[in-house]
């Protein structure tokens, strides 16, 4: 068989080849360039740098109580961020806290985003009652506010780490569900997915093969911008005095008791509240310009 | 060319409910009604029509893409209507598509050479190593080089995406391809390559074609025989030739007439059709086509005219034609 | 004849994440009065980049008039403030776009969106804005023009809607109205309806037009003369009737030779090889080179503009073929 339809010289030179390799280079190089993704990407990983390493480098234990030294300002006696009603020093706390809300974002959204794919996918691949069921119940659980599901399932299980990560994990896998669902409803009407039915490919094989490759960037993208949701949402329970107890700290419960003592001591919440602006702001920060960088390259 | 049938299509219909806001009943829409028509081994079949005529309906509604609403299509000897989805989707092998918008009808996630083996690998055909090489073969008979295979759709231009959509479907050796219209999303100077390359497929591997186009330029080209549709129904039928020649219905003289000149030179008598596409939710009574119909007449508005053959293998459905109106006037003039 | 417009050496660049490119690389054309020019080209080759310069309508921000500059009755409009090209816009010269939905507004009436040219431009009353808006309604050709002004955009069909578009464009009596491929998202018979309407509106209104399109057989409807444009230069200029005798840059021949032709049916058809070329993967020396039957070594080099007795070509194959001055760039 010769060929008889030729294309033109410029495809006859070998052209050069992008790798993946080469794909990861200019993401980064994107990523210098803009200023704000590059800040948020810079926070991103100083916390999560301090989340793993954080306990090597607390200059005090965070739980030992130094009753002589309580309630001191940042920058005496040592202390750098200060002391708290118990002598226990600030910044250890929040450094140690850090792998706690930083645990909590994670794991909460890998599982309630898991979940909410699997019902997300299910919903909008398989369409008829199934769909409806799924998507009411996900429209009864989204007319609560999401703070207060959290505090009343955490309410029902208890407190401590584990449960608050559950109860946001059942609070927050609707997001999920929905914005997925959506997602697959669009995809399903892409062209590409009528040409593998006309292939003959099987309704399995174009969910596992087609849909679910075609999801990645949005999951990946809602699933950074709900890290910094699940962080706040659980320091909004531990201030509260549900979610994790102290002597653990956690910046939620740092905040709820160094409330008491918002006229003589403002490090004791200022510290924590600051420490939970940082950590949004830069996932946000990073978050959109992710968005913004995979929706351009599809 | 053989009078094999490759396909048969009786009486297809397809119906689709609206719906209309919040509180009206849905309406139907007959996006495809009554369509009747047969495909030969080896030929290209047009099926031209304006926007809404439900032309690419048809092509879906023939492979099944969505289900008939009533209506055989025997391919093969088989109504593939009454198969189950298993027997349907290995029967897929034997019938393929090429969609029009080579941007929406790559996976973007994958690259080229998963693309192409994705069909050998769903019809199990071949081991990995000929799987390979088959997709190296189809990537240089499409005129593609190797370096292609890793790439991802999105590095590729328009025309060269359209290649791969057409291998995609060729590369399983089909006896029928429904072509929705394959160039219209391509530049100029690309459109007349793919063409050359549907052309030359055909040929190589005895394709059959039901080329679904609103260029009347590329269909005449391409074609031998066409069917006009007009809102759902089909208006004519016959040989490019003969269409291009001595166009019967009222409907395809004006659609004929309103091609583009090709050369300034060029004098062109125009039929101007009043008014546009009448919504399918609300087709006129009678003819669809009489509100706009110079040639119309009383009988139009009151009853749907039938099929009626004016000469070998030409039919047309207009009143105009009933009874002995054809044998007297040969040639319709505006 | 009087120049309208007289664009000169127009240079535009666009910011992309990828650094800058240029859709634009120096591009001299005129509107003469009442005439129709048809600018030609495929996708990416810069003719409603063009279109947008001329407008003043480029993104701000991203792009930019680099080089050159744009003469609009005599009057430098390259860099005029944002105000001042309000008043040219729509009033003096005006633009009609590929997709009627999209470039009306969907929350405003027919005869809203037909007043505000005239209440801006005019000082006409609110009963004579009334008059003249069915009076042009029913010179586009439109039935029932008092109904229409009542209805919303989506009430319309396409065809209606490129028709109300047209209306909102020539409703101030512009001296230029530049229609960026009109035609395109209707189907032929309400193609051939719109192309009279404006074979009709040019011969009542002594308008110039820019039409701009990629189907050769529209041109030939309806354009006076031809201005061919790849990779964002200009190729070839012609009047109509010589570019479709006598096409003389071997991209223009290309482009006619691939159409299909009557009696040569089921024959393969002549084509460009290749496609065009991204904007930062251009060829050296002459951008279509790489896709040229005729090239030889000179291609190269730039080609120069060769002015020949009834055309205007960038092309090697004619440098010698110049007539009078040589224009050596």
């Amino acid at each position: 068989m010769t060929n008889v339809i030729q294309e033109s010289d410029n495809e006859a030179k070998p052209l050069p080849v992008l790798s993946r390799k080469s794909h990861l280079m200019s993401f980064f190089s994107d990523l210098i360039r803009n200023k704000t993704g590059f800040t948020g990407f810079i926070i991103v990983c100083l916390l999560i740098l301090i989340g793993i390493f954080g306990f090597l480098i607390t200059p005090y234990n965070p739980m030992q109580t130094y009753m002589t030294q309580k309630l001191l300002p940042p920058l005496t006696g040592g202390h750098l961020l200060g002391t708290d009603q118990l002598g226990r020093d600030v910044l250890s706390r929040v450094i140690v806290g850090t792998r706690v809300s930083l645990t909590i974002g994670v794991v909460t959204v890998i599982i309630a985003g898991a979940i909410g794919t699997v019902i997300g996918v299910l919903a909008g691949f398989f369409r008829g009652w199934l769909d409806i069921i799924l998507m009411r119940i996900v429209d009864v659980q989204l007319s609560f506010p999401f703070v207060l599901l959290v505090l009343v399932v955490n309410a029902i299980l208890g407190s401590g780490l584990k449960n608050i990560i559950l109860s946001l994990i059942i609070a927050g896998w609707v997001v999920f569900a929905r914005v997925v669902r959506s997602e697959v409803l669009a995809i399903r009407e892409k062209e590409f997915i009528s040409a593998c039915v006309a292939t003959g490919v099987s309704k399995w094989g174009i969910m596992v093969k087609h849909i679910l490759p075609n999801l990645f960037t949005p999951i990946i993208i809602l699933a950074s911008l709900q890290v910094a949701n699940f962080i706040i949402a659980e320091a909004a329970v531990s201030f509260l005095g549900f979610g994790v107890q102290p002597p653990q700290p956690a910046w939620g419960n740092m905040l709820n008791e160094g409330k008491d003592y918002i006229f003589n001591a403002w490090w004791l919440i200022t510290i924590p509240g600051i420490a939970i602006v940082i950590t949004a702001l830069g996932i946000n920060l990073f978050g959109d310009w992710l968005r913004d960088e995979l929706d351009h390259d599809l | 060319m053989e009078n094999e049938k490759v396909l048969e299509v009786i009486h297809l219909k397809k119906y689709y409910t609206v719906n209309n806001g919040w509180f009206s009943k849905g309406q139907q829409v007959k996006a495809v009604d009554d369509v009747s028509f047969s495909l030969y081994k080896g030929e290209t079949l047009g099926l031209v029509g304006e926007s809404g005529c439900g032309k690419s309906t048809t092509g879906r509604t023939i492979l099944q893409l969505s289900k008939p609403t009533d209506g055989k299509v025997i391919f093969e000897g088989t109504d593939i209507n009454q198969l189950n989805d298993r027997t349907m989707r290995q029967l897929r092998r034997k019938m393929q598509m090429i969609f029009q918008d080579p941007y929406a009808s790559l996976d973007p996630h994958k690259t080229i050479q998963q693309i192409l083996t994705e069909p050998l690998n769903v019809h199990g055909l071949y081991n990995k190593k000929e799987r390979l090489e088959k997709v190296r073969e189809m990537l240089k008979i499409i005129g593609l080089t190797d370096a292609y295979l890793t790439r991802y759709p999105n590095e590729l231009s328009g025309g060269q995406r359209q290649r791969i959509a057409i291998a995609r479907a060729v590369i399983l050796q089909p006896t029928f391809i429904v072509a929705d219209e394959p160039v219209s999303a391509l530049d100029v100077s690309v459109q007349a390559q793919v063409i050359n390359l549907l052309m030359y497929l055909q040929k190589e591997f005895q394709l059959t074609y039901l080329f679904i186009s609103h260029d009347l330029n590329v269909v005449r080209h391409i074609t031998d025989r066409i069917i006009v549709m007009y809102l759902g129904r089909v208006v004519e039928v016959t040989t490019t030739e003969e269409l291009f020649n001595h166009p019967k219905h009222p409907y395809t003289c004006a659609l004929l007439s309103a091609i583009p000149i090709k050369n300034p030179d060029e004098k062109k008598e125009r039929i101007i059709l009043s008014g546009e596409v009448p919504s399918p939710v609300n087709p006129p009574k009678g003819c669809p086509f009489h509100e706009r119909c110079p040639k119309a007449m009383d009988i139009c508005s009151k009853t749907v005219p039938h099929q009626i053959s004016v000469s070998d293998g030409h039919w047309v459905t207009c009143h105009l034609y009933s009874n002995e109106n054809h044998t007297t006037e040969t040639k319709l003039s505006f | 004849m009087k120049n309208i417009l007289d664009v000169s050496n127009l240079e535009v660049e666009f910011q992309t994440r990828r650094g800058s490119v240029r859709p634009l690389r120096g591009v001299s054309f005129q509107v003469h009065e009442g005439e129709t020019l048809g600018i030609v080209g495929e996708s990416g080759c810069g003719k409603s980049v063009t279109s947008l310069a001329v407008m003043g309508l480029l993104p701000r921000g991203k792009s930019e008039i680099s080089r050159g500059q744009v003469l609009f009755e005599g009057q430098n409009i390259t860099h005029l403030k944002e105000r001042d090209k309000r008043k040219l816009r729509g009033n003096k010269m005006s633009m009609i776009f590929q997709e009627p939905m999209t470039s009306l507004n969907p929350v405003f009436t027919i005869g809203d969106q037909l007043s505000q040219p005239l209440k801006k431009h005019t000082r006409l009353g609110n009963k004579e804005i009334m008059v003249k808006i069915i009076e042009m309604l029913k010179l586009v050709g439109i039935p029932r023009p008092d109904q229409i002004v009542q209805q919303y955009p989506h009430q319309l069909s396409g065809g209606m809607r490129q028709r109300v578009m047209i209306c909102l464009a020539i409703i101030c009596k512009p001296d230029l109205l530049i229609a960026d491929e009109p035609t395109t998202a209707l189907d032929v018979t309400i193609q051939a309806q719109i192309i009279n309407l404006l074979k009709k509106i040019k011969h009542e209104t002594n308008m110039s037009i820019i039409f701009i399109t990629h189907d050769l057989g529209v041109v030939a409807e309806i354009c006076d003369r031809v201005i061919v444009m790849y990779t964002g230069q200009i190729v070839e200029e012609a009047d109509v009737r010589t570019f479709f005798n006598h096409p003389k840059h071997p991209y223009s021949k290309g482009l006619l030779a691939s159409m299909p032709k009557e009696d040569e049916r089921k024959q393969p058809l002549m084509t460009i090889r290749g496609h065009v070329p991204s904007l930062n993967e251009l060829p050296s020396g002459c951008t279509f080179s790489n896709r040229c039957p005729m090239a030889f070594a000179k291609c190269h080099v730039a080609p120069p503009t060769v002015h020949l007795k009834e055309q205007m070509c960038r092309c090697w194959l004619y440098a010698d073929e110049q007539e009078g001055g040589s224009d050596g760039k």
